[in-house]
């Protein structure tokens, strides 16, 4: 039987969040990563991406318990058990919920395979994207409407 | 479009040109009537040594901005928005992120390479304005 990837781990530090495959959109090289004045203090900066100014998030933001401006965020981040495989470092992983973008700023990423401990949290971007205020947790879609593009 | 292009601490900003009146040198003294926004101190960077002054079209406003780069044209499809929920205020001072194309990449002065910059608002500098 062969295995297949179900989640990326993101890794910062001794932060490790698990993000479901079908999240993510792209994974990119930080290179073009640029910080804006006057931003909230969990966006680390923001890249262009495919005609869209995407807002990039450290991964502490979306790992960690304080968001400024969010929903009650679930405290546990998630044990990552399974195979894991080695990938890039320093790197932007974009997150897509209905069209809201996000981007997440990792040390490096790895592939998570099934097979894994069945226990092991796998976060989806909507999750993710309301952790950093992003998305209202009731109004999801209200709320990614408005991050489509508008300023 | 055609935008002022300067440098403040290593990130290229821009103005839209038609909201600039003239830049003042170094030694040039700005205009008494002239309320002053320091937009380093007003973006919360450090300042930079040699800004120059831009004032706005109508003499009122002088933004000590940083230093120029000269002045260019873009297409208004290159400037972004900037998600509003990314920022601590309601009302940003951008206008959204320039993204120039790959082809498009322009050569300034100094063999600057112009790829992404800040479009600042002029009205939110006004209304910064001391």
């Amino acid at each position: 039987m062969t295995s297949r990837t179900v989640a990326i781990e993101l890794k910062a530090g001794d932060l490790s969040v698990a993000v479901s495959v079908a999240s993510i959109r792209q994974i990119l090289p930080a290179l073009g990563l640029m910080a804006v004045p006057l931003s909230r203090p969990q966006v680390a900066g923001v890249v262009a991406r495919d005609g869209r100014a995407i807002p990039v998030y450290r991964l502490e933001s979306v790992a960690g318990s304080a968001v400024v401006g969010g929903p009650d965020p679930e405290p546990a981040t998630p044990v990552i058990h399974g195979t894991v495989e080695r990938l890039h470092a320093d790197l932007i992983v974009i997150v897509e919920h209905e069209g809201a973008l996000a981007g997440i700023l990792v040390e490096s990423t790895k592939a998570v395979r099934n097979g894994a401990d069945g226990s092991a949290r796998i976060f989806d971007a909507r999750t993710l994207l309301t952790r950093v205020g992003i998305l209202d947790g009731d109004c999801g879609q209200q709320a990614a409407q408005t991050a489509q593009g508008d300023s | 479009m055609q935008v002022l292009l300067f440098d403040l601490g290593g990130v290229i900003y821009a103005l839209k040109l038609e909201a600039v009146e003239r830049i003042l040198g170094l030694g040039d003294v700005i205009p008494p009537a002239s309320r002053t926004v320091d937009l380093a101190r007003f973006l919360g960077i450090d300042p930079v040594a040699g800004a120059h002054t831009a004032v706005l079209a109508g003499g009122e406003v002088a933004v000590v901005m940083g230093l120029p780069l000269g002045a260019t044209r873009i297409d208004p499809s290159w400037i972004l928005p900037l998600p509003g929920y990314m920022f601590e205020s309601d009302r940003p001072p951008f206008r959204g992120l320039i993204d120039v194309p790959a082809r498009g990449k322009m050569g300034l002065q100094a063999g600057t390479l112009f790829r992404t910059g800040l479009l600042l608002d002029e009205q939110r500098l006004r209304e910064a304005a001391g």
